[in-house]
């Protein structure tokens, strides 16, 4: 993407720095072929690397370096790609960075133990943080992870009540306040303040970067819904559409739902109670004229920038205190990289 | 002036109310970052409470803040988030845990079979010889080190210090040996280690002491007393 060339090498080095070490986490022995070889798979199928890059990058922006942060990132870019190989089980989605899911090439079960396995790997890297950062940091870094992980937890059981349900009075606020939860706490919150924590071994306003997070995660995950909707599939990496067919309230449904005439609002919901596999293509196509109808799609688009904005004035007061330099200048810049990126 | 809600539910807008609607997007995204903040804030403020009751189950807060005010209070009480203050509480007593942890992990038992008394965390070991030793005599002491950690120690060996008595008279380090000379530990797995002190001719009697301790492996040392006649 023209412009954000440095965000992406930075990102890159540090995915690239977190695949080496989850790889490196993988048991030599068995059992191999339906558990191991599997729980590389989605991280070598190249992520952004968003979680390990505001971890390391805030890191290194408080004057710390590499090698203290690169555990925490580990554990966070592994903990992600678990939420991930759950997450295409819970949506039933077909492909995942360009590739089918986990569960559509190997079945429920090995893909539901695959992500369990992550999970639990995940927690060796935290634990080998203890001779690096002493016992004090490393457990104010596992409290932090505990704090992510059932904040995301959460967040999902929010969003998966909502399609079970079939609800559709839902608000602004509801979408917010599940996207705090399900995407902002684990995506950049929580990196953000692991890599200042151990920088300044706990020495700086980590509620700082909150609001700085949360703007920005917010961003993101409204981005990539719209992605979702009218990215290309080649670069995005999953079905176009796909959120429509699996009836997830993006603030875009919630938008059109809120704007809706009352007999669109009745047809509108008895698609989204109609199973995903008895769902028509014809229903789907209504569904986008619905959006376009109305806007909705502009509405995100504009939401997606303002929180941006929001993003960047938070930026200079979370991170007063960094060192000028590639580090700060690198996370300035993704906050704008979050909604203009197109995977 | 744009439609009211209920004309827009009624019929579908036009292209010119849509581009209406579009005019109001930077107010109605203003509020909805406003939305945002509020929203964080009601979370943060739940997640102060689900804190609290975390931290009344598990530690004496008060107890745990007494032990260096200057420190709680720069710490704590800087930026007036309580939630600082929960989290360094439950931190601290955790970092304690953790601590006491890895020091725990390998402790040493005397005696070569299954001991009747386990050394207690954080104090060193005693090891007391029985029968007295003479001169140009050897005593053996064998000590049982159990590692009850998740993981295998590091490859280590001991060391000992002089022994000396009360009255000065020294028995030289090089006078131990030990038997492994260096070993492993498997995770929760317990190895031998036979400690062979040779007493020299013509050392005074006494009651002498001396320091046997691991390298690689700070926690794990014991004192070993034993009487010349």
């Amino acid at each position: 993407m023209a412009g954000f060339e440095l965000v992406e090498r930075y990102l890159s080095e540090c995915q690239e720095l977190a695949l080496a070490g989850i790889l490196a986490l993988l048991p030599a022995g068995g059992p191999r072929r339906h558990l191991y070889d599997l729980v590389g798979s989605y991280p070598q199928r190249g992520g952004k690397g968003l979680r390990p890059g505001l971890c390391i990058g805030t890191c290194r922006a408080f004057g710390g370096n590499t090698r203290s942060a690169l555990n925490s990132a580990i554990a966070l870019e592994l903990f992600h790609n678990a939420f991930l190989v759950h997450d295409d089980v819970e949506d039933g989605s077909e492909y995942r960075r360009g590739l089918p899911t986990l569960h559509a090439e190997h079945g429920l079960a090995i893909a539901v133990n695959v992500g369990d396995a992550m999970n639990v790997l995940s927690i060796r890297p935290l634990m080998q943080n203890l001779p690096l950062l002493g016992p004090e940091l490393t457990w104010r870094v596992f409290a932090e992870i505990e704090h992510m992980v059932r904040q995301s937890v959460e967040g999902q059981a929010m969003e998966l009540g909502w399609v079970r349900d079939n609800q559709c009075d839902l608000s602004e606020d509801d979408y917010l306040r599940m996207t705090l939860k399900k995407t902002c706490w684990y995506t950049c919150i929580h990196p953000c303040r692991i890599g200042a924590l151990i920088a300044t071994a706990g020495g700086c306003d980590l509620d700082g970067f909150n609001r700085f997070g949360y703007y920005m995660g917010a961003a993101f995950q409204i981005q990539d819904d719209l992605l979702n909707l009218t990215g290309d599939r080649a670069k995005y990496g999953k079905e176009i559409g796909g959120d429509i067919w699996e009836g997830k309230r993006t603030l875009m449904l919630i938008h059109v739902f809120n704007h809706a005439s009352p007999a669109e609002k009745t047809r509108l919901s008895r698609f989204l109670s109609t199973p995903r596999t008895e769902r028509s293509a014809r229903d789907v196509r209504w569904v986008y004229r619905l959006m376009d109808k109305y806007g909705s799609i502009e509405y995100a688009r504009a939401a997606a920038r303002e929180l941006a904005e929001g993003a960047l004035r938070e930026f200079q007061w979370a991170y007063r205190d960094a060192l000028p330099g590639p580090h700060k200048d690198f996370l300035e810049s993704i906050v704008l990289y979050m909604i203009q990126r197109e995977l | 002036m744009g439609p009211t809600n209920s004309q827009q539910e009624e019929k579908p807008r036009a292209t010119g109310e849509r581009e209406d609607a579009l005019k109001n997007f930077a107010q109605t995204t203003s509020r909805l970052v406003k939305q945002a903040a509020s929203i964080l804030e009601e979370e943060l403020a739940a997640g102060i409470g689900a804190a609290k009751q975390v931290e009344e189950k598990l530690f004496d807060v008060p107890k745990l803040r007494s032990g260096k005010p200057e420190e709680v209070m720069q710490r704590f009480r800087r930026d007036a988030h309580e939630v600082v203050d929960i989290l360094m509480d439950v931190l601290q007593g955790a970092a304690s845990a953790l601590g006491g942890m890895a020091e725990r992990a390998v402790k040493i038992r005397s005696g070569a079979a299954a001991p009747s008394e386990r050394m207690e965390p954080g104090k060193t070991a005693t090891v007391e010889l029985q029968q007295p030793v003479k001169g140009g005599q050897s005593a053996e002491v064998p000590l049982t080190l159990a590692n009850d950690s998740d993981a295998a120690t590091p490859e280590f060996s001991f060391f000992a210090t002089d022994f000396v008595s009360a009255s000065g008279e020294r028995i030289p380090a090089a006078s131990a040996t030990f038997n492994p000379p260096s070993l492993v530990i498997a995770p929760h797995a317990a190895e031998k280690v036979t400690v062979t002190v040779r007493v020299p001719e013509g050392t005074p009697a006494g009651v002498y002491s001396g320091l046997l301790q691991a390298n690689k492996l700070g926690q794990l040392r014991a004192v070993l007393i034993l009487k010349v006649e």
